[in-house]
């Protein structure tokens, strides 16, 4: 059974990413998802070498392709004005060919305090390794 | 080793988008990047509406998202606090602009053009030039920019304007390692804006700091910020920004 994408992306937002990535994961095979985290992050998953936004590169084949992210986890059609991003209005730094614009919020739910790498816990810059 | 940062009061702020035209000139930032925005918020309903600004640089976190995702170590945090990008190390991957809440990172999705704004060695711009500034060229080509900096030596004064790399604030790192302020602050005609060593108690920014309450911007995201507001005219949740970044709702 899947989730629908709405439901599926506040799930995402209220932190309850485990539940969502498992019956994610479970669409595409894989699982369970921390295991999955640990096998990219040491290159046992191949997910490419081209590191980009791109839909082709490794942003969206890791969290996409792989973990079975739908689009509609993170694009959403707008963003809430309490999840303001402050992007300038020109939007220069959204291709054109974006789904909609994506509510950062959705990435903590992976990325404080693991499995996902640190990117908005409290590790310091330069404890985390660079590769 | 200072501890740099920024105050910026917001109950001082009119709006008037000099720190960004600042910004522009000292940096000669490409056609549609901005360094420096400021955000005009508009919140009730006629007649009972209220407008606030925000004016929103690089935030310089010390906890910064962007640093850790950087694959290249191209973004990285000085010792002071600064938060540059190597522009000779930097692949355009985006993931700082992926990861930063505050949405400050621009990518060159074209090859910049050396002036955007006006061709200072045409005649004609010589001409209309002279009566507003007796002559003297504004320092569109910085030379300032294309250096190398801090102890690293590394190019991060974003001369590096080219396609395919990202670009953002830098605090002006060229005029701050000279012992000047950020254009923005220096520009700014009411004072709104404030940079100094947040571990001094004698600056100002300390100063300002101790009088008034602080705020970061979306603190919730851990990333410890370096630019604090005080002043009370901060936009609610339910205001609406005048000119609104793609996406956002009314
Ligand atoms: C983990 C969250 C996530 C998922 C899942 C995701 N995206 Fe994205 N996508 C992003 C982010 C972040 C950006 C950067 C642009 C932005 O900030 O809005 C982006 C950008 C893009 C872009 C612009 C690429 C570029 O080069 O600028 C396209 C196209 C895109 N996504 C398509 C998709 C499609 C199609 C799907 C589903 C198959 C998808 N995305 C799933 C987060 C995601
Ligand atoms: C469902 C959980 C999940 C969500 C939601 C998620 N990520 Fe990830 N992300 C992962 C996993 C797992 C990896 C791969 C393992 C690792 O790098 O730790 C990863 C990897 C990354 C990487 C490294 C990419 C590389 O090439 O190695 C970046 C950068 C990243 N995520 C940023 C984001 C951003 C920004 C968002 C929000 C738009 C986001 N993630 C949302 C789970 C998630």
């Amino acid at each position: 059974m899947s989730i629908p994408r709405a439901a599926q992306a506040l799930l995402l937002i209220g932190g309850l990413f485990a539940v969502v990535a498992a019956s994610g994961a479970a669409e595409v095979g894989v699982t369970p998802w921390p295991t999955t985290a640990e096998q990219i992050r040491k290159g046992k998953i191949d997910v490419g070498k081209k590191y980009g936004m791109g839909t082709d590169q490794r942003f969206h084949r890791i969290h996409e392709s792989t973990l079975g992210l739908e689009c509609a986890a993170c694009h959403a059609d707008r963003i809430p004005a309490s999840a303001r991003t402050f992007s300038v209005p020109p939007a220069v730094d959204v291709s054109q060919a974006s789904p909609g614009p994506v509510d950062r919020r959705v990435c903590q739910g992976c990325h404080v305090g693991g499995p996902a790498r640190d990117v908005y816990g409290s590790q310091r810059p330069s404890e985390v390794k660079q590769r | 080793m200072p501890r740099y940062g920024m105050v910026i009061d917001l109950d001082r702020c009119v709006g008037c988008r000099a720190c960004m035209e600042a910004c522009k000139v000292e940096n000669n930032t490409p056609q549609a990047i901005f360094w420096m925005y400021l955000f005009r918020f508009e919140e009730g309903e006629f007649p009972a509406t209220r407008i606030s600004f925000l004016p929103r640089p690089c935030m310089h976190c010390d906890n910064a998202p962007c640093v850790k995702v950087c694959p290249t170590g191209a973004r990285y945090k000085r010792d002071d606090g600064l938060v540059a990008t190597n522009a000779d190390a930097c692949i355009g991957s985006r993931y700082c602009v992926a990861a930063c809440p505050y949405g400050v990172n621009s990518f060159n999705w074209k090859e910049p053009k050396a002036n955007y704004y006006l061709d200072w060695s045409a005649p004609s711009a010589a001409q209309a030039l002279k009566p507003v500034t007796a002559g003297a060229v504004p320092p569109y080509d910085n030379p300032d920019l294309d250096r190398k900096w801090g102890k690293e030596q590394r190019k991060i004064a974003g001369g590096g304007h080219r396609q395919g790399i990202v670009e953002k604030c830098t605090f002006c790192v060229q005029r701050v390692e000279k012992g000047l302020k950020p254009a923005c602050v220096t520009a700014c005609p009411v004072s709104a804006l404030e940079f100094g060593d947040l571990d001094d108690p004698a600056s100002a920014v300390s100063r300002r700091l101790r009088s008034d309450r602080s705020f970061r911007l979306r603190e919730d995201f851990g990333t410890e910020p370096r630019v604090h507001y005080i002043g009370a005219a901060r936009a609610g949740t339910g205001a609406r920004e005048i000119e609104q970044p793609k996406g956002a709702t009314a």
